[in-house]
């Protein structure tokens, strides 16, 4: 069985390699994927299936898609933490998230959570066509 | 000396408390905070500008943001603290469902904090900024 650190650098490896199907299919079918704040995307995903039909198609509109480059994750027993930055072109605008956050716990050689944080504003912006106004 | 999540729980209990001046004092001389995005509250911060920054945008809260820890996750030199937080800023309701905290130490004083949440709710609650379609 992979231990914590194997499992979050396959992930890593296979993000860095824009192997982002393979990626998102290391969450359990029961496992469950967080995407922060309130835009469209920003939900948590019960099951490795409802990841597929449902945050997967809305991240497929990239017309670059994001390359992202990792440190070295934070491992305390089956918690993992992967830090990266990256940057892409969203179908709206330029996609550019200087920090990202995946706090993932690890189950043998899956995920059972994963949450992701980023900059939500840069979502809203480059991917699902909004700006900003004063109120 | 004590590890690095004895030293991260310990600046934050203080932080919590309302007590950023301690807080601020258990960090290094060159220590930096940073918020992500690109929000009027985002970037990188000396402890100077933490305490001439940080903390009158926290004193322009309607109702002071309550941080609750959640969890710290530590190794080596980083931990990342899983955090709540709830309040009403100058300009709409602030909550934050999920913050992470990414921080290193150095000596027994935190080194360096980087601050993930959600820049929306930064946008509409303290700098009076709305989405809308492009």
């Amino acid at each position: 069985m992979a231990d914590t650190r194997e499992v979050a650098e396959k992930f890593i490896d296979r993000i860095e390699g824009l192997n982002f199907l393979e990626a998102f299919g290391m969450l359990a079918a029961d496992g469950h994927y967080t995407v922060i704040g309130k835009t469209k995307a920003s939900r948590t995903y019960n099951g490795r299936q409802d990841l597929f039909d449902n945050l997967i198609p809305l991240l497929s509109t990239f017309v670059e898609p994001p390359r992202l480059a990792f440190d070295r994750p934070v491992v305390d027993g089956d918690r993992a933490v992967l830090l990266a930055k990256g940057s892409g072109r969203g179908p709206t605008g330029p996609y550019d998230q200087p920090y990202y956050a995946f706090v993932t716990r690890v189950r043998g050689d899956e995920f059972v959570e994963i949450i992701e944080f980023m900059d939500t504003t840069m979502l809203e912006t480059a991917i699902f066509g909004k700006k900003l106004v004063d109120a | 000396m004590a590890d690095t999540k004895d030293i991260v729980r310990r600046f934050f209990d203080t932080l919590c408390s309302g007590d950023f001046e301690r807080a601020f004092a258990s960090m290094t001389a060159d220590a930096t905070w940073s918020v992500i995005g690109s929000t009027a509250v985002s970037g990188t911060l000396d402890k100077a500008g933490m305490l001439s920054r940080q903390v009158p945008m926290l004193a322009s809260f309607k109702e002071p943001p309550v941080v609750g820890v959640d969890e710290i996750i530590a190794e080596g030199d980083r931990a990342v603290v899983l955090a709540h937080c709830k309040g009403v800023g100058p300009t709409g309701p602030y909550e934050q469902k999920r913050y992470a905290f990414v921080l290193r130490v150095r000596d027994g004083l935190v080194a360096e904090v980087v601050e993930y949440l959600d820049t929306v709710a930064v946008e509409t609650a303290i700098c009076g900024n709305r989405l809308i379609p492009a």
